[in-house]
């Protein structure tokens, strides 16, 4: 479903260019759980925005469900970021005007759902995250784990078929970080694939795969428990 | 989407509360400024006959010295002489024309119960062809008739304030009041109504307040009035002597006179008349001047009457230029405000909006601080309006007056102007780069 054949991405400021990612090949199955490890500096966040189609790589080919996306243009990435995409950030990244209700909505406007089935989603979502009767409460009013769960339906609401999660538990206590794997796992199960770039060895332990990104270069390796079985 | 923009451009303003008010105050402030001048110029160089643009036509003829003109450049006198005025009504018995002298005599009551309601009463005397001429819309009664105006009978048509003044607002036709000491019979009540500038005046006094009365000319000349104090008048000669009858046979000019034309044709025969009419005037020794008679429009009109001048002008433009400063202060404070956005649309983008999208919805909410400043601005242009209206007791209040036409336009320019002031940082919002919010942590 995800495709990358010779990506690389560099970025000239001023006359200094900086490699980030060097040229790598990577293949992304639907209902993989990849894990993105790598020391601060590493690109994972470049790695993690061309994923996102929120930057163009330099080179290289992207295929999303065998439609080239490198170079398309706003109108045309934003509707495939919308509806195969979704985003699970470390602060979360909720609206702070907006109520529970209002942050799930955001990216079903610009899919121009009818009210109905905005609504229908919209309740399916946060059921599947455990804050069914939370509709109307504002993000300051919740924990740090219940506002990520808010973020998690935001990012399901759209049925995406890829979710992107930057260090979703960077922010949480252990007991509330659990709580959000444990989530992720049962979306992954649902069929999801889920693109996870973390610090937590023991949270990259647990998916199905591990891409190690080092000075700019991409490598992978099987997790521990796989590769004992 | 326009309701989702809507909702989300109110809860932003919601949020920067402080922000939002320098903005809408900043943009009503110029707005106000702009709208007050514009008004004041619209309202006072707005033809109130516009159907008549191409009838109505004030009669100029040079009747000058043979040195110079009467005014530079090349304008000829806006009044007639009475030889003129009334060769002319005389000669010209089959067009519609009316000359038009001032007087202000005192009116009074000829009732002798009641108390005293004495007042120095303006009027025009004019010709019956005046009304119709003017579209004097009448309360009760009507105009004199030709006949009246050969008779030089003591008619006279007061307006609705007079009316109001004398008989409580009911139908007067038939009563009798006195207007410079002589006894006039009340023929017609004028209906009250916009009428500015008036078009049958010159310079200041086409601002002035409605008359409060109209009698025939010839009547004025029967019982040989003339306003010296308060007329202006020119003459070219001293006159022969100080009496009426060599005021009348003199040179000098005080009587305005304007004529109604159905069509071209009869324009251009009323021009031939005038202009035979001097001929063999100039053939009697007057009229040194080469032959130069006029049937200016309206327009032009105002223009020689200075209708929109420069002052007002020059004061409109400040004004304008004074709403381009707050509109460069609303884009600064609109900058501001959107870059603290730049969070939000970031997210937006990553979860799919297109750069579109966001400019739509930012053009919105500009749109909004636009419409509140708008609203804001025309009261406040409503309030200057009245505080003008006691600075510049000379003019009459329906000049400083909002319309709706001026209202809308009001509006209208208070979102053009915040549309101009909000689409750069609205483009630049719009461009916010997505991928920021993922470095943020």
């Amino acid at each position: 479903m995800l495709k990358m054949s010779g990506i690389s991405k560099h970025f000239i400021v001023g006359n200094v260019k900086t490699q980030a990612l060097h040229s790598f090949e990577l293949e992304i199955k639907q209902g993989d759980f990849v894990a993105v490890v790598g020391p601060s500096g590493s690109g994972k966040t470049t790695f993690l925005n061309m994923t996102g189609m929120l930057e163009q790589p330099s080179f290289g080919q992207y295929e999303i469900d065998g439609v080239q996306v490198a170079n398309l243009n706003d109108k045309e990435s934003s509707r495939i970021r919308n509806e195969k995409i979704g985003f699970v950030f470390q602060s979360f990244n909720l609206i702070p005007e907006l109520n529970v209700y209002d942050n799930v909505d955001v990216p079903l406007r610009y899919r121009h759902f009818s009210s109905k089935e905005r609504k229908a989603r919209i309740e399916n979502a946060l059921e599947q995250v455990g804050l069914a009767g939370r509709h109307k409460h504002f993000p300051p009013q919740l924990s740090g784990g219940q506002q990520q769960r808010v973020a998690i339906a935001r990012a399901l609401a759209g049925s995406p078929s890829i979710i992107l999660a930057d260090e979703p538990t960077g922010n949480l206590d252990s007991k509330m970080a659990d709580g959000v794997m444990a989530l992720l796992h049962d979306i992954n199960k649902a069929g999801t694939t889920i693109v996870m770039v973390t610090h937590n060895d023991e949270q990259a332990q647990q998916a199905g795969r591990i891409v190690h990104i080092s000075d700019g270069y991409l490598s992978e390796s099987t997790p521990l428990q796989q590769a004992i079985a | 989407m326009f309701n989702y923009y809507l909702k989300l451009a109110l809860i932003s303003m919601r949020k920067s509360p402080i922000l939002v008010f320098l903005m809408v105050f900043a943009l009503a402030i110029g707005v106000a400024a702009s709208m007050t001048t514009i008004t004041v110029n619209y309202l006072s160089s707005k033809n109130p006959l516009p159907h008549k643009e191409n009838n109505l036509f004030a009669v100029q003829l040079d009747n000058w010295s043979i040195e110079k003109s009467w005014r530079e450049p090349d304008i000829t006198p806006f009044h007639l002489t009475y030889i003129d005025a009334n060769n002319l009504l005389s000669l010209g018995e089959k067009f519609k024309h009316s000359p038009i002298a001032q007087m202000d005599m005192p009116l009074e009551s000829t009732s002798i119960d009641g108390e005293k309601k004495t007042f120095m009463a303006q009027a025009k005397s004019v010709s019956h062809d005046f009304f119709a001429l003017f579209d004097v819309p009448f309360l009760y009664g009507q105009a004199w008739s030709k006949e009246d105006d050969k008779n030089s009978a003591n008619l006279v048509v007061i307006s609705e304030k007079t009316n109001n003044k004398f008989f409580s607002g009911a139908n007067s036709v038939g009563k009798t009041l006195i207007y410079g000491g002589e006894v006039f019979t009340i023929i017609g009540v004028t209906k009250k109504r916009t009428f500015l500038p008036k078009l049958y005046a010159t310079n200041v006094f086409m601002f002035a307040e409605p008359e409060d009365l109209y009698f025939p000319f010839s009547t004025q000349i029967s019982l040989g009035w003339f306003n010296e104090g308060k007329s202006i008048y020119y003459c070219q000669k001293d006159k022969a002597s100080d009496t009426y009858e060599s005021l009348l046979q003199s040179e000098c000019m005080w009587i305005l006179f304007w004529a109604e034309f159905k069509d071209k044709a009869e324009k251009e025969q009323y021009q031939q008349f005038i202009d035979n009419y001097v001929s063999d005037q100039k053939a009697l020794g007057r009229f040194p001047r080469p032959l130069d008679n006029r049937l200016t429009s309206i327009k032009t009109w105002f223009k020689y009457q200075n209708v929109t001048n420069k002052d007002t002008q020059i004061l409109m433009w400040l004004a304008i230029l004074f709403l381009c400063v707050c509109l460069f202060n609303t884009v600064g404070l609109m900058l501001a405000k959107f870059t603290g956005k730049s969070s939000e649309v970031a997210l937006r983008r990553a979860l799919g909006a297109s750069k579109q999208s966001i400019f739509y919805q930012y053009l919105i909410e500009s749109l909004c601080i636009g419409l509140c400043g708008g609203v804001l601005g025309m009261l406040l242009t409503f309030i200057s309006l009245e505080y003008f209206k006691h600075i510049y007791t000379k003019l009459n209040d329906q000049v400083m007056t909002l319309n709706i036409e001026l209202l809308l336009s009001g509006l209208l320019l208070s979102i053009l102007a915040t549309l101009i002031a909000g689409i750069y940082p609205t483009i630049k919002v719009s461009r916010t780069s997505a991928c920021m919010q993922l470095r943020q942590k």
